[in-house]
């Protein structure tokens, strides 16, 4: 059994509905991310798993027990807030301590162990301190201890590093990926970040409109997206739409809109044709000057050259669409207006297919 | 956070507070149409007469007029002055900005007794004549604080980079201010304008001290007539000072907000 | 808000141009008459000569050495301070409701809370004086249902409830205030600490409170402590407070310098109430949530 069971859960607010049949599991020790747009339901999901909200319908297990009706402080989690949250008027030492004095623990093992999580976000020194007197990072540092040193069975952080700067963000992700290998306890992440998202996590949950959209590792959603939302909320994609046919040799034809055939591949056997989208990464598309007869391939004009220091991001314009193609800078710097051959081979890239 | 149960006991607790806040106002205005000839509550009947015999009593007529004078007067040259030392203190920086500051805001630590005492015994040891001018003076002194804090408060609200963009874009320094400042600090001075008027018609304490027979305030009647009598006439009065309190609220309700004129969201 | 740029000094003249007509109406119409009103207190006065100006501690002596003074002294601190944990009794839960109402109950609750503030005190106590007194609304309802007690009216209770009633909205305000600032985060941090509901208001929402009690119960006792309609109309004569001396001695007895006596005593006693509060405070263990 999971460590923790969503099931078909859903959570309205009159006529909205933030949260729609939502089904999950999320193993002992895992990390996930929960990652969507604002308003997709991310924050609700995980403000029903901290017990500060109750679902409209739906149940929550957590280790075996269901949590309907458990209230937030009876449900032994961690949480950390977007805003810290860290108690003003109580210093650093107090701050982390607040949980184990709820659990009434000794006061001697109370400070041995804060002063343990203390040291393991590196912080030994400033346990005097006030919450207003340290940096961004430090309160946030204060708030993952606070969480931690009460040795819940679930962490759950509320887009915990949103409120710092970009460095400091890659910095304090990684750090709280090692605490948490290191104590092993389930997290639940929400972030509308998806590089932060694929850097640190097992699994990923992308969630649109309260509905998930996909579950998978981050190699399995960038490679293989489940829909056209996935593929353009994860890393770019160059989205071609058309005619699915299933051709003679077993490989997919895809007659997009303005004529032009394309080759790509699909699993599903069964599968004999419809509208379907091909989703190709910018890094799968490469350029030419002249034509290549036996690979996919789309006449154009460059755009725009955007020079990113190790790659070049170059935008083409062929036919009806707009493409981004992502190239190594010793391929040759293209010149805006210059005309081009973007190829690709039909092994490359996700064909999603509408479904009935 | 809060659980079902505390939340509907501090609710109806809440309710019952709120009742008693408004309750003395409303049971001025209901026994202010009683029927009977004493003061006894609830009314054992309802009738105008009260407020027929109000004006046959010049000297209560006498001083709604001064009070409306009074009132009129303060709440604009108050807020004029208000406004012109707010814009200083907020949009220049000088020595002894601190010192004006607490000056301006004395009159709010000290009690309106004390005040209007002290202003008698100045005026009266200068040999001025104790008249509608000096109700006037000590009224304008104990508003503008408050014009003062609303106008600055408006005014901290504008960007000063907004003006500079006026400027830049052609417009001289009082262009700037009659299309840009002003309109976005008018909030502040209508905030001003309603709440000095209303806080100088209710002026009781250094009224007491500045009034003559003459220039005698309407709370300031009520008083005197209390300290002597107890009958439902003064009711009637006091009425219209609930009224005028009604007309405050609604145009500070129209405006602002009671809520937020306080700073409360 | 970015603060505004600070214009060169060499703008002197509008400066002083924008400053002038209120520092001079204030020099001269409420420092100038402090002034005079502290020198004649130490001024003698006798009923036939008027104001004899020598300088004088006989005022002062009378105060401080007479026991009807003083009692009066120790029952106007008394009443305010009454009337601060009557009107902190009442207000604390209201301003508590009022951050967790909704917006429209948040809209009425100021609204009932706040806008008695709009009319005048007379008209207030007065209300307060039909309600508590003889055939008043408390009378009625006791008779109507058979029980027969004397009028609250004319006792320190009377005085107490109108005060408590009258300076509700300046504690409920700076409460709202403070309890308004509170990250919402915190409270709900404290629950998934652990906290219970109860404990969550013990150790978080009461404490990160309590600036805006400390203001609000020191405005409170210094307002009640100067009131004078209150104490006079819902005390009864024989209720004296300082204020009441003050009104007697200046307008009744003519006394202008022992009313002033009286006037800077109530001042200064006032003011070092509070001093010793705001050190007490500063000193204590909450200091870290007042800064």
């Amino acid at each position: 059994m999971s460590h923790i069971e969503l099931r078909d859960i859903s959570k309205r607010y009159g006529d909205v509905t933030a949260v729609s049949h939502l089904s999950l599991r999320v193993e002992q020790g895992e990390f996930l991310a929960l990652l969507g747009p604002s308003g997709c339901g991310k924050t609700t999901t995980l403000q029903m798993l901290a017990g500060f909200v109750e679902p409209s319908d739906g149940e929550i297990v957590i280790g075996e027990r269901p949590m309907s009706g458990v209230p937030s402080h009876k449900r032994n989690i961690g949480v950390m807030f977007q805003s810290y949250a860290l108690f003003p008027h109580l210093s650093v030492f107090d701050n982390v301590a607040f949980g184990l004095k709820m659990r009434k623990v000794p006061s001697d093992e109370s400070a041995r162990r804060v002063r343990q999580a203390l040291d393991l976000v590196q912080l030994g020194t400033l346990d005097q301190r006030f919450p207003r007197e340290l940096s961004g990072g430090q309160q946030q540092r204060v708030a993952l201890a606070r969480a931690i040193v009460i040795e819940p069975s679930v962490l759950l952080l509320d887009e915990p590093l949103s409120n710092l700067d970009a460095s400091l963000r890659e910095q304090m992700r990684f750090e709280i990926r090692e605490i948490q290998k290191r104590v092993g306890i389930t997290t639940v992440f929400v972030t509308h970040d998806q590089s932060e998202a694929m850097a640190v996590a097992d699994r990923l949950v992308v969630m649109s409109q309260g509905h998930i959209r996909q579950v998978g590792t981050a190699s399995e959603i960038y490679e293989t997206p489940a829909d056209v939302f996935v593929a353009s909320f994860i890393g770019q994609a160059n989205l071609l739409r058309g005619q699915a046919q299933r051709a003679p040799n077993g490989d997919i034809e895809l007659r997009l809109a303005d004529g032009a055939v394309v080759a790509a591949k699909y699993a599903d056997r069964g599968y004999g044709g419809g509208p379907a989208t091909l989703a190709l990464r910018p890094e799968d598309l490469h350029l030419a000057s002249d034509a290549r007869p036996d690979t996919n391939q789309l006449p154009g004009t460059v755009t725009r050259v955007n020079y990113l220091g190790s790659t070049l991001n170059i935008g083409v314009r062929a036919g009806d669409h707009a493409l981004t193609v992502l190239a190594p800078r010793d391929a040759g710097i293209p010149a805006e207006g210059d005309n081009v051959f973007v190829y690709w081979p039909s092994t490359a890239g996700t064909l999603i297919v509408e479904n009935a | 956070m809060i659980t079902r149960t505390a939340r509907r006991w501090l609710g109806a607790f809440t309710f019952l507070v709120c009742l008693c806040a408004v309750a003395p106002v409303l049971v001025i205005v209901i026994e202010s149409l009683t029927s009977a000839n004493y003061v006894a509550f609830p009314p054992p009947g309802l009738s105008f007469k009260w407020y027929g015999e109000t004006l046959k009593r010049p000297e209560f007529i006498d001083s709604m007029f001064v009070s409306l004078a009074v009132a009129l007067a303060t709440s604009i040259v108050s807020t004029a002055l208000g406004t012109l030392t707010g814009i200083a203190l907020v949009r220049y920086s000088f020595r002894g900005r601190g010192l004006l500051q607490s000056l301006f805001s004395m009159p709010l630590s000290l009690p309106g007794l004390i005040f209007g005492l002290a202003l008698l015994q100045f005026v009266t040891l200068r040999n001025l004549p104790v008249n509608g001018w000096t109700l006037l003076v000590a009224h304008i002194i104990i508003t503008m604080p408050f014009a003062i804090r609303f106008v600055s408060v408006a005014l901290l609200g504008v960007n000063a980079n907004v003006e500079l963009a006026a400027r830049s874009l052609g417009a001289n320094p009082w262009a700037a201010f009659r299309h840009v400042t002003f309109p976005l600090v008018r909030p502040g001075m209508v905030a001003s304008l309603v709440f000095a008027f209303i806080l100088s018609f209710d002026e009781v304490a250094a009224s007491l001290f500045v009034s003559t027979p003459d220039a005698m305030t309407l709370p300031v009647r009520i008083y005197v007539y209390i300290d002597q009598n107890y009958d439902p006439l003064i009711t009637a009065i006091s009425s219209v000072l609930v009224f005028a309190a009604v007309i405050a609220l609604v145009i500070i309700e129209r405006t602002m907000g009671m809520g937020k004129l306080f700073g409360l969201r | 808000m970015a603060p505004a740029p600070r214009r060169p000094r060499g703008r002197r003249p509008v400066v002083l141009l924008l400053l002038l007509p209120a520092t001079v109406l204030f020099v001269v119409f409420f420092l100038m008459p402090l002034a005079v009103l502290v020198i004649n207190s130490f001024y003698d006065y006798s009923r036939l000569g008027g104001i004899v100006q020598t300088f004088t501690l006989k005022n002062y002596l009378s105060i401080f050495g007479d026991m009807y003074y003083l009692e009066i002294l120790g029952r106007t601190l008394r009443l305010a301070l009454f009337a601060a944990l009557a009107a902190l009794a009442l207000g604390y839960p209201v301003a508590l409701y009022l951050s967790v109402a909704t917006a429209r109950q948040r809209g009425w609750i100021i609204l009932a809370v706040l806008s008695p503030l709009l009319v005048s005190v007379i008209v207030r106590t007065f209300g307060w004086l039909i309600i508590l007194g003889p055939n008043g609304l408390v009378d009625s309802a006791l008779k109507a249902v058979g029980l027969h007690m004397q009028p609250l009216l004319h006792s320190e209770l009377a005085v107490v409830i109108g005060l408590a009633n009258v300076l509700l909205p300046f504690l409920v305000l700076s409460i709202a205030t403070s309890l308004q600032a509170i990250d919402p985060a915190v409270p709900l941090a404290a629950s998934s600490l652990g906290a219970s509901p109860w404990r969550v208001f013990l150790s978080v929402t009461l404490p990160l409170s309590l600036p805006g009690v400390v203001s609000g119960v020191l405005i409170v006792f210094s307002l009640a402590s100067s009131s004078f309609v209150t104490p006079s109309l819902l005390g009864g004569a024989n209720y004296k407070v300082l204020s009441t001396m003050i009104y007697q001695q200046a307008l009744v007895l003519q006394n202008w310098p022992f009313a002033a006596a009286f006037a800077v005593t109530l001042v200064l006693v006032v003011f070092l109430v509070l001093f010793i509060q705001t050190r007490a405070i500063e000193g204590g263990k909450y200091k870290v949530v007042f800064h």
